[in-house]
């Protein structure tokens, strides 16, 4: 029995530095942005804070990645969401982005904060940090409301 | 004698008045977007039955409400009509599963455009 479970562990091993050598990128991280949301100066600092910390890591090309997500299988994991999240909603590309985009973006926001759909459940699992209280949450869906009204100039 | 027959006249005239001012408040407190006859025609025929607040799909009535489509704020509906533009763009709706049960229901090629530069159209004239 002992040396079945030794079998095991050690093919467990063997496959898990075999799966190292797939190859596989993250997306790329870009620290400077121009057409980023927190560079426009439209954003308070209470909320960029809030953004910074629980949206950006999928949501711009500003990604941190920890040192776990160099491994697979994790990183296949995160590079499968954070690509995701990018493709949905990019904030490191938020000005060249079309008023009518802007609006419905700050709308779905507002929705996904609101149900707590957003940060994944999975993220705020590992990033405890990332996640949203009712007072974060009332800030930023506040926000969102005060952004929409900016842009269609009220 | 005669001023009594006038009265009459002019109550249905204020009445009316009143009644239209009423509709007109109602419209106010939405948007004010109005749907071309043949864009109509066709969100009745193919996508209504499943996007009004009888309908059975609550996903489908969570997405979109067509009967109460000039209740939404301008900002909803101008998400609402985005939505709308990106399932046409990608052929999304109406639902595969759906169409195996009710093949009629398929878009024609000119009502998807149609829907499509529509709903594209309407969204920028809100932005204006």
């Amino acid at each position: 029995m002992g040396k079945a479970l030794k079998i095991i562990l050690w093919v467990f091993l063997v496959l898990v530095i075999l799966i190292q050598l797939i190859p596989f990128q993250l997306p790329e991280t870009i620290e400077s942005n121009s057409d980023d949301l927190i560079r426009t100066g439209d954003v308070p600092e209470n909320i960029s804070k809030i953004i910074l910390t629980s949206c950006y890591n999928c949501h711009s090309n500003e990604t941190k990645y920890p040192w776990y997500s160099y491994i697979a299988p994790v990183k296949w994991l995160v590079a499968k969401d954070t690509r995701q999240g990018r493709e949905d909603l990019n904030f490191s590309n938020w000005k060249s982005l079309k008023a009518k985009d802007k609006i419905k973006i700050l709308q779905e926001i507002s929705e996904e904060v609101e149900a707590d759909a957003m940060p994944l459940p999975i993220y705020t699992l590992i990033h405890s940090k990332a996640k949203l209280d009712k007072e974060k949450k009332d800030e930023l869906i506040a926000w969102t409301e005060e952004m929409t009204n900016l842009i269609f100039g009220d | 004698m005669k001023t009594r027959y006038l009265s009459i006249p002019i109550v249905l005239i204020v009445f009316a008045i009143f009644l239209q001012s009423n509709t007109g408040i109602n419209e106010v407190a939405g948007n004010d977007l109005t749907i071309p006859e043949d864009v109509k025609v066709v969100l009745d025929n193919k996508c209504f039955g499943c996007h009004n607040v009888e309908a059975q799909s609550d996903k489908a009535k969570d997405k979109l409400l067509l009967d109460k489509i000039n209740e939404l704020s301008k900002a909803k509906l101008v998400a609402a009509l985005s939505d709308i533009n990106e399932v046409m763009v990608e052929s999304k709706m109406p639902p595969e599963k759906f169409l195996e049960k009710k093949p009629e229901a398929k878009l024609t090629d000119d009502e998807r455009q149609l829907l499509l530069e529509w709903s594209e159209k309407a969204a920028d004239e809100m932005m204006n």
